[in-house]
């Protein structure tokens, strides 16, 4: 059989046995082999043993961090353990930031796998969920059995030096990064499974959260057209002839901002589009189409209105995640808030 | 309405004298094909025909499309109408399908390399195409000939070859008989429709193909059609890019789904295209919504949506409208670009959606290794290290139809 993979355990004063809150300055000890909730992780571990565990005060720990690290390290030296298992601290403040602390320097200065185990509301989720992996559990011990079971679970499938993988990942944080996956089920059947728990008047899980909508009053203009200047704004792609500033043919993610003093209007010959979401060459053979800079000079001479904006702003609106247009059409807005801009006519494809 | 689905399973594909099916072997003779595409399509000037059995490793460079054989047996002489035969009625009948092999087109004009098919062990289990086997098929026109022409004439070569294949097996036993009918789904307890957007008006303004009954997307209004037809040849491509191939429509997976289970009565589809002002949307929508209600008396919809960020638009309407009925929406969507959040990837302003299936991340970028043998790659593209796409141009993985097993996670 092949050697089982060493795993070192963390618990506090409490859950090491050692005591309560009179215990909260407990210096780190190391104890060979598990205790406590250990034992229960240990008798449920296939292919991994616990090997030994390392008891610290929940105040010596929030106070000291750097000696607990110090600690570990001596343990590290002596032990050479494969994986940290921390907790789980459930919504255990000083205990929940003293497993992710440790576990982040398991990750980062020691290279070795690690989990926490923590409930949502602990503040060391926020804080420590996009460096290290943390188990979710419930918020307090009634769920230790559930806990150790999804550990142990997660522990005995280590193999190839990263404790989370496409199988079990939903027992974890997410760790604020997306990516694609292959489900064991097509995207019909998904769809098929959710409509029916809902036709039954069951209750389903969606795989996208709908995001908060916010609705912004609208602007209203507070002076006369004749006395507004007005800016050309568009997210259909508009740039200069060979898109000198790389602007993005979708997912843009940024504008730019381009000087038309003295224009009538935009010339075929210089602009061009960079855009991949729609027909194109309507626009090219007239870019007043998507931006109707000669039709505003005209207003602009006639008294329509008192002033073009001498810039166009030009972004492109296809593919660009609403987080992005958001981000965007806020940096925009500012800029042309500063310039004195009293209003925008936005074109779009 | 009542299909009979007669399938052979093709497990092996090879040259030979004359084009036949022999057991499970689907024989080809290259030069029967040619000859049979010159005498079907108009300045025709050469074709290029080349076999990928179901174990070959290549990779197929600038695929236009993809189409399982198919033909109607009854009635006979229906296969695609309005596209290769007359107007007719199809969904009900006998029909005969090849499985396990596919005509793929390949598109001579297109000076891009992408999309391509990767014909690998390894993308065996995540795409519908790497493990078929395939008859490839690049026609080459006059200069003189126009892209929509072009198009046009490669759409249609490759959908008379896969019913010419088909005829080639007239005479032999088929392996297995789907029944579909609709007189047992009545019983059935939840009412249940689908939503089903053929393409986007943003890709179709100068040109544009087939897509029902041989009807282009111009002046495209929702229609209401049976299940049965949806699968059954009614359906046929835009020219565009529109995140499925002829193969997604004809094993429409969600279609395929609600057809089988057990627990569903599949009240029909509408059909629909993204539309590219309020006034066709809100037209659209309120016309798709009371098919589903006064005519169909669905409780719940499932919803799949063509490529690109308008229709996401189209959807949304539609779903409001659906809400005031009290009707449940199931969508299938996509993501293009990801933020940290999946939420802030969506394009929706909605809050009607509850339950959301997301199939993919369009453009998540792959690489893909150099050292694939090559079928109809370009001159132009010189490949000096990996090639890096967006796996949405890796066909056969995301298919809006619901094929797909592709799903986006926060890590």
């Amino acid at each position: 059989m092949a050697e089982k993979y060493k795993v070192i355990h963390y618990l506090n004063q409490f859950f090491g046995q050692i005591g309560g809150e009179d215990s909260a300055y407990q210096e780190p000890l190391y104890k060979k082999g598990p205790v406590g909730p250990g034992n229960l992780l240990n008798s449920q571990l296939e292919n991994a043993e616990v090997i030994g565990t390392i008891i610290c005060g929940d105040n010596f720990a929030s106070e000291n961090p750097e000696k607990l690290v110090s600690f570990f390290r001596q343990v590290i030296a002596d032990e050479k353990p494969d994986i940290l298992v921390a907790g789980p601290a459930f919504n255990s403040g000083r205990y929940g930031m003293a497993c992710a602390n440790l576990c982040k320097s398991a990750k980062n200065l020691f290279g070795i796998a690690c989990l926490a185990g923590l409930f949502e509301g602990n503040p060391a989720v926020d804080l420590f969920r996009t460096d290290i992996d943390i188990l979710r559990t419930k918020a307090n011990a009634a769920g230790m059995k559930e806990a150790i079971h999804n550990i142990s679970n997660v522990v005995s499938d280590f193999s190839n030096g990263d404790l989370v993988s496409d199988a079990n990942r939903n027992l974890f944080f997410p760790k604020g990064k997306l990516k694609n996956i292959f489900d064991k089920d097509t995207a019909s059947d998904r769809a098929l499974h959710i409509l029916k728990l809902l036709v039954k008047g069951g209750e389903a899980a969606t795989e996208i959260e709908l995001p908060h909508i916010v609705n912004h009053e609208k602007a209203v203009l507070k002076k006369k057209l004749s006395e507004a200047e007005i800016a050309l704004v568009t997210d259909g792609g508009l740039v200069p002839v060979g898109n000198p500033e790389r602007l993005e043919s979708r997912g843009a993610s940024k504008f730019l901002v381009f000087d038309i003093t003295g224009s009538e209007g935009l010339q075929k010959d210089k602009w061009s589009i960079n855009h991949e979401g729609y027909d194109k060459q309507f626009v090219l053979e007239d870019p007043n189409r998507l931006v109707p800079l000669d039709a505003l000079r005209y207003f602009e001479k006639t008294g329509k209105i008192r002033k073009v904006h001498q810039q166009v702003i030009s972004t492109t609106g296809v593919a660009t995640a609403r987080a992005v247009c958001e981000k965007l059409g806020r940096e925009i807005g500012l800029m042309l808030q500063e310039q004195n801009v009293d209003a925008v006519i936005l074109t779009s494809t | 309405m009542k299909l009979l689905e007669k399938i052979k399973y093709i497990n092996r594909i090879d040259f030979g004298d004359h084009t036949r099916i022999d057991k499970d072997r689907l024989i080809v003779n290259t030069q029967e094909i040619e000859t049979f595409l010159k005498t079907k399509i108009d300045h025709l000037e050469d074709v290029e025909t080349k076999i990928v059995r179901s174990s070959d490793k290549i990779r197929i460079f600038r695929v236009f499309d993809v189409i399982e054989p198919r033909m109607k047996l009854t009635p006979h002489g229906t296969d695609y109408p309005g596209v290769i035969s007359k107007v007719g009625k199809v969904g009900s009948g006998e029909t005969l399908i090849l499985k396990n092999v596919a005509v793929v087109l390949i598109d001579g004009k297109k000076r891009e390399w992408k999309p391509v098919i990767e014909h690998t062990e390894s993308y065996g289990d995540i795409s519908n195409y790497a493990s078929l086997n395939l008859i490839c098929v690049s026609i080459k026109m006059g200069n003189e000939i126009d892209d929509q022409t072009y198009h046009r004439s490669l759409y249609i070569a490759g959908l008379q070859l896969s019913v010419f294949l088909c005829y080639r097996n007239k005479e032999n036993n088929v392996d297995v008989e789907d029944v579909y009918t609709d007189v047992n789904a009545r019983k059935r307890q939840h009412k249940v429709g689908y939503f089903y957007q053929l393409c986007s008006a943003q890709y179709v303004s100068s040109e544009s193909g087939p897509i029902f009954l041989g009807k282009t997307a111009d002046n495209f209004l929702p229609i209401a059609i049976t299940p049965t037809m949806g699968i059954d040849g009614a359906l046929t491509r835009n020219f565009f890019e529109q995140g499925f191939e002829t193969y997604s429509i004809q094993n429409n997976a969600i279609i395929y789904s609600l057809l089988k289970d057990e627990e569903i009565d599949f009240r029909g589809i509408v059909i629909s295209i993204s539309s590219m002002n309020d006034q066709d949307r809100t037209r659209n929508s309120l016309i798709a919504a009371s098919f589903f209600k006064n005519f169909m008396d669905v409780g719940a919809v499932v919803m799949s949506k063509a490529f690109g960020g308008a229709s996401n638009i189209d959807l949304e309407k539609t779903a409001n409208e659906l809400s005031e009925y009290n009707i449940v929406c199931v969508p299938i969507i996509q993501v293009t670009s990801v933020e940290e959040k999946l939420s802030d990837s969506l394009i929706f302003q909605t809050d009607v959606f509850k339950h959301l299936v997301c199939s993919g991340w369009t453009h998540e970028k792959v690489t893909l290794p150099r050292d694939v043998p090559n079928l109809f790659k370009p001159e132009t593209l010189k490949l000096e290290g990996d090639l890096i796409l967006e796996i949405e141009f890796i066909k056969g993985i995301i298919d809006n139809l619901g094929s797909g097993r592709l799903k986006v996670v926060e890590v």
